[in-house]
């Protein structure tokens, strides 16, 4: 590959500037400063790209630009800029064609390189020479050693850095204090940590055996404890009950003294007859004899008011008949009759006068006619004459003395009061009415007298009612209720009475059978049998509490000196304490096996023990394998790259070696690798080690081991070699060798730019940058 | 009739692949097998179950430690208060012999011995059952001990099976399905996979996996089988979840755009709220070149856990991070040479060398001595030399 034309749009100092180049050898010429380093900068960017523009000084978006290359036979223009939209562009001027895929097109032609590899083998600048000077000998000789195959010099920094790395977490002495080793000692810990845990983890079931026991012991012995509790209260209550039981004794005394108890249903049948004769409540017969009265009395009333009817009824007919009489004879009242004397005049006038008219004696007339006129018939008939004759006789004179009687009376002027308006005949004949009339108005005025006297009785004997029943506003409806009412309670109360003598005489019978005269005597002895009763009680309760001791125990120990129970008391109390500080220590223990079974219950350490050992483990696998790694990858970097090299060194130190010879002009001779060591023979044989020979000499090693590669890679790739002013140090002769060499590389096609600012060349420049 | 099929409690067995626990976590997790075992028990005695069989990997005996046995105790005394009863068949890490006699275990327990024994009882509804199982008197079995399983009996209304083994192990009494069928069981439960399979359907042949989740690798909800009878008199498996905390695996997304503070959120917010707590793995996907190295750093993993609070349900265990597959940036150095230079350089002998030899812990020493281990550090080598070559990898 050559190139042939350099087209700059825009780079560093140059805008559109285009550089026409030759085939092989040629020198560019140009003083510092002036786009040397520029012009190798682009070339290197149009092949393998730009640096980024962050990445680099000179940032500039508007890089860019054109190489025109031959390659097998075919012109190919290569475009490449920074800031464009399509960066890379590759077309085939021969062709014509515009390669749809310009990296995999420029790839073709730069195949097997990439820009790191271009750098290290066809790019020679003062950098990599003056960095000879920096190397220290280990390091020289493997860059020397590592320019067999480039990239491996990064291969093995990195290989280094793994080293370090892995190094720098583990260390392969026992002492070593780096963090893999740390972590290994802490395994140790933990482990040691995990067996003393499990040694002391406690025997659970000896624990649990022990506590069974212990309960059981502590359970034994609280039952002694209150056995001995039962025994000290038995005594006690022995002493207590002493004088119980002599109070019982006298109780037993006393109630023997009192009489017995009245028999229960006895005395409870008088009870009831005494309840039930108060129940009958006891009726004064005060209130009876009250009673009595007001009876009577309603009985008074009662005929006073019937008779007050009757009478008022007869009053009213009374009335009604005079009432009639005077309508019967008009005037205003009928005077009153006639007395006897007056009558008579009356009468004896009226004979006379009425003999006929007078209705009154019309019966009479009538009578006397008709035995007048059988007198006459008798008479005229003969029989009986005399009869007949005497009746004649008597008619006549009865009519006579009539006719007188009227006569006479007519002839008295009798002044009659009232009858100043009538005549003698209707006089007459008023009499029955007016006799009537008398009589009527005298029984009407003894009824009327009657009616007032019953009225002023029946005021009084309401009165009396009022008083008895104490009601004084109450009316005779009122009191007639108040009567049934008290008639009832009256016959309750009679009833009651009646009751109340049967259960009297029920009492008196039934005391008589107790054996007691009366009430009272009944009362008397119900106080005593109280108190009596309350001795019995007493005595009960007593007898209770002292329960089913032994009687007998309790007659001896009542005899006892009291002195006697306290030495009793005191042994017991030396006894308690012992058996209290045993349960005591019994529950000491019982609480720390307690204490220990749940701590060991909910102790969880030795499970996060356990864990933190697994996790501690993993941890070390994962970080010891890791170191294992690294440090593996690295020897096998470095013997995958000794291998490569140690193929390719023996050739590559050949050619380097005929470099060399000529360069040093014979002095030395051979570059040898032994066991990694890179020497130098010279003519007499004899190894020189890099660090014994002056530092030209090293750089000149360095040149002809990278000529020498270089010209070992002809078969796969030819292409510019870049040297930029990389030989200021050669001094003229050895700087024409290096060019008979490097003509050599050119006849054999390369294409060789020799940037430099030195003008001493026996070369002419084929471009001037100046 | 009702029963429960649980396997693999590993009681007290600590939670692997946590490599830094904050107090709050680690109290979370290290009563997390017998929180499930509670949780289980508490179904058993709520849901009044006929008996519960355990066929195997109770516990690690060398992890045994008194309390768990405490514990343990005191769940079988809570069943045995219920009149629940128990059938307990030891394998491969609870193998019997010392570890037996250290156990107290109430009257309704039922420990199988190392030949097959058939144990008998009846139901709350007057079903025969019987069950047939073993205990492991040692570490491996060689052999199959289905042979030894009595066939079903007339009279016995079920007939089930407990065995403690792999179908494709050799070192754990190997078995085939249909040496099981032979036996006419109506449920055969296993134990010792801990992953919760079912091998036949009907009658069912299965693993109800392990009660709690304790690696990276057994992620999801953990439980127990709740098998009950149907009316045609076949045994049907419920799966009960009881585990406590529940590993889980987390697909984030991120972009380049976001800073350290907002990547942290990112991956906080994807983590689905659960009622159980949570061990999170975090994968990113096509993590953006940016953000690998930072991913990847002990620093990270700090702030991350800066960040949790006691409150979150969930704790990030870890985070790994898929690259985005770059180009070369560093010299091919070649397949083939890699390849070759690679043989013989994972070996103990070197690793003793570059540090082994130290480790005195025995669990340690023997994880680097196994070939999965070797394989992986060489796959983590392949990775590093990758990462390298994309200019990828950069020193923490």
């Amino acid at each position: 590959m050559q190139i042939k034309r350099i087209e700059i749009q825009n780079f560093g100092r140059f805008q559109n500037q285009t550089f026409n180049l030759q085939a092989g050898l040629q020198v560019i010429y140009g003083l510092n400063e002036t786009g040397k380093t520029t012009l190798h900068r682009f070339i290197s960017g149009v092949l393998f790209g730009f640096p980024k523009a962050r990445d680099t000084q000179r940032a500039d978006q508007n890089d860019g630009g054109v190489l025109i290359l031959e390659f097998e036979g075919q012109t190919y223009r290569v475009a490449r800029y920074v800031n464009k939209a399509i960066q890379l562009s590759v077309e085939n001027l021969t062709s014509g064609e515009q390669a749809l895929d310009p990296e995999k097109q420029l790839q073709t032609l730069l195949n097997p390189l990439n820009k790191q590899l271009y750098q290290a083998i066809y790019s020679f600048n003062q950098d990599d020479l003056l960095k000879i000077y920096t190397l220290d000998p280990t390091e020289l000789n493997e860059v020397l050693r590592s320019v067999g195959y480039p990239g491996t010099d990064e291969w093995l920094t990195n290989a280094k850095k793994l080293q370090r790395q892995a190094s720098q977490q583990f260390g392969k002495t026992k002492t070593s204090k780096r963090p893999l080793n740390q972590a290994l000692r802490q395994l140790r810990e933990l482990q040691q940590h995990w067996n003393q845990l499990m040694q002391k983890a406690p025997d659970v079931q000896q624990l649990q055996q022990r506590q069974i026991q212990l309960r059981a012991d502590l359970a034994a012995l609280q039952q002694s404890q209150a056995q001995e509790q039962v025994d000290l209260q038995v005594q006690n209550k022995l002493q207590l009950q002493v004088p119980m039981w002599e109070k019982i004794q006298r109780l037993k005394k006393e109630i023997q003294a009192n009489p017995n108890l009245l028999d229960a249903s006895r005395q409870a049948d008088v009870e009831t007859t005494l309840q039930k004769l108060q129940l009958l409540a006891d009726s004064s017969d005060e209130r009876q004899e009250q009673f009595k009265q007001f009876q009577q009395a309603m009985h008074a009333l009662r005929q006073i008011q019937q008779r007050g009817q009757t009478v008022h009824e007869n009053i009213r007919q009374l009335e009604a008949m005079l009432r009639q009489l005077r309508e019967k004879w008009q005037p205003d009242s009928i005077p009153a009759p006639l007395t006897v004397a007056q009558s008579k005049n009356l009468h004896a006038h009226r004979l006379g006068a009425q003999r006929f008219t007078t209705s009154g004696n019309t019966n009479a007339q009538k009578g006397a006619g008709l035995i007048g006129v059988l007198g006459l018939l008798l008479v005229l008939l003969g029989q009986w004459s005399l009869l007949g004759g005497v009746l004649m006789v008597s008619a006549g004179l009865y009519w006579g003395w009539r006719y007188w009687q009227h006569r006479t009376t007519d002839d008295q002027q009798i002044s009659l009061p009232g009858y100043e308006n009538w005549d003698v005949a209707t006089i007459e004949l008023m009499q029955p009415d007016a006799q009537q009339q008398a009589l009527w108005q005298q029984q009407r005025r003894q009824l009327k007298e009657e009616e007032e006297q019953l009225i002023v009785r029946q005021q009084k004997v309401l009165t009396e009612l009022r008083n008895l029943s104490r009601q004084p506003q109450a009316d005779v409806q009122q009191l007639q209720k108040i009567h049934a009412k008290w008639q009832m309670q009256v016959q309750v109360q009679q009833t009651t009475q009646v009751q109340r003598q049967e259960y009297q005489a029920l009492l008196q019978s039934q005391l008589n059978q107790l054996g007691l005269a009366d009430v009272k005597d009944y009362r008397q002895r119900k106080l005593v049998d109280q108190r009596t009763r309350a001795l019995q009680t007493q005595l009960q309760t007593l007898e209770q509490q002292l329960g089913d001791v032994d009687q007998a125990t309790l007659a001896k120990f009542s005899a006892l000196h009291p002195a006697h129970a306290d030495t009793a008391e005191e042994q017991k109390a030396s006894g308690d304490e012992a058996s209290d500080k045993q349960a005591q220590q019994l529950q000491a223990e019982l609480a720390r096996v307690n204490y220990e079974l749940t701590a060991f219950e909910t102790d969880t350490s030795l499970e996060t023990l356990n864990q933190k050992i697994a996790t501690q483990r993993s941890l070390l696998q994962n970080e010891m394998q890791k170191y294992f790694v690294e440090q593996l990858s690295a020897t096998w970097i470095q013997q995958t790259v000794e291998h490569l090299t140690q193929m390719q060194l023996p050739q590559l130190f050949k050619v380097a070696s005929g470099y060399l010879q000529r360069l040093t002009q014979q002095k030395y001779i051979q570059i040898v690798d032994q066991q990694g060591q890179l020497k130098l023979k010279d003519q007499s044989t004899h190894f020189w080690t890099l660090d014994e020979v002056s530092r030209g000499t090293a750089e000149l090693v360095y040149v002809t081991l990278r000529l020498a590669y270089a010209w070992q890679l002809k078969a796969q790739w030819i292409g510019p070699v870049l040297i930029d002013d990389a030989f200021v140090d050669l001094d003229a002769s050895r700087r024409q060798i290096l060019f008979e060499i490097l003509g050599e590389f050119a006849a054999e096609g390369y294409q060789i730019l020799y940037f430099t600012a030195h003008d001493n060349l026996t070369l002419q420049p084929t471009l001037d940058l100046n | 009739m009702k029963f429960i099929h649980a396997g693999d409690l590993h009681l007290g067995n600590a939670f692997l692949d946590l490599s830094q626990l904050p107090e709050w976590v680690l109290e979370n997790v290290q009563s997390a097998t017998m929180r499930a075992l509670e949780s289980l028990i508490d179904t058993a005695i709520h849901a009044q179950v006929d008996m519960i069989l355990f066929p195997g990997d109770i516990y690690d005996t060398h992890v045994l430690n008194p309390h768990i046995q405490w514990l343990f105790q005191h769940q079988m005394e809570r069943l045995l208060a219920a009149h629940i009863p128990v059938v307990l068949g030891f394998g491969n890490h609870d193998y019997t012999d010392t570890v037996n006699e250290q156990l107290h275990l109430p009257k309704n327990v039922t420990v199988l011995a190392n030949q097959v024994q058939t144990v008998r009882l009846v139901t709350q509804n007057g079903e025969n059952v019987a069950i047939s199982g073993f205990s492991y008197p040692q570490r491996h079995l060689q052999t199959s001990l289905v042979a030894d399983f009595p066939d079903r009996q007339a009279g016995e209304d079920f007939h089930i099976g407990m065995y403690h083994g792999a179908q494709d192990h050799g070192d754990y009494a190997q078995f085939t399905l249909s040496d099981l069928n032979h036996k006419h069981y109506q449920y055969w439960a296993l134990g010792h996979i801990h992953v919760r399979q079912t091998l036949q359907a009907e009658p069912f042949i299965g693993y109800s996996g392990n009660l709690q989740g304790l690696n990276r690798t057994e992620i999801g909800p953990k439980g127990f089988y709740l098998v009950q009878s149907n009316q045609q008199g076949q045994l049907i498996p419920e799966f009960q979840a009881c585990a406590p905390v529940i590993w889980t695996q987390v697909h984030v997304q991120l972009t380049d755009q976001m800073n350290w503070a907002e990547v942290i959120d990112q991956i906080r917010n994807q983590i689905q709220r659960h009622n159980k707590f949570q061990l999170v793995e975090i994968d990113v996907e096509q993590t953006p070149q940016k953000l690998v190295a930072g991913l990847q750093s002990a620093a990270f993993m700090n702030q991350l856990a800066e960040r949790s609070q006691v409150t979150d349900n969930f704790w990030i265990h870890r985070v790994e991070v898929k690259m985005t597959v770059q180009g070369s940036q560093l010299m091919e150095l070649g397949a083939e040479n890699w390849q070759a230079q690679k043989q013989g350089l994972v070996t103990s002998a070197h690793l003793e060398d570059l540090g082994l030899k130290l480790v005195d812990d025995l669990e340690l020493y023997d994880y680097f001595q196994k070939s999965k281990t070797h394989q992986d550090i060489e796959q983590a080598m392949d990775e590093v030399i990758q990462a390298i070559q994309r200019g990828q990898w950069h020193a923490d």
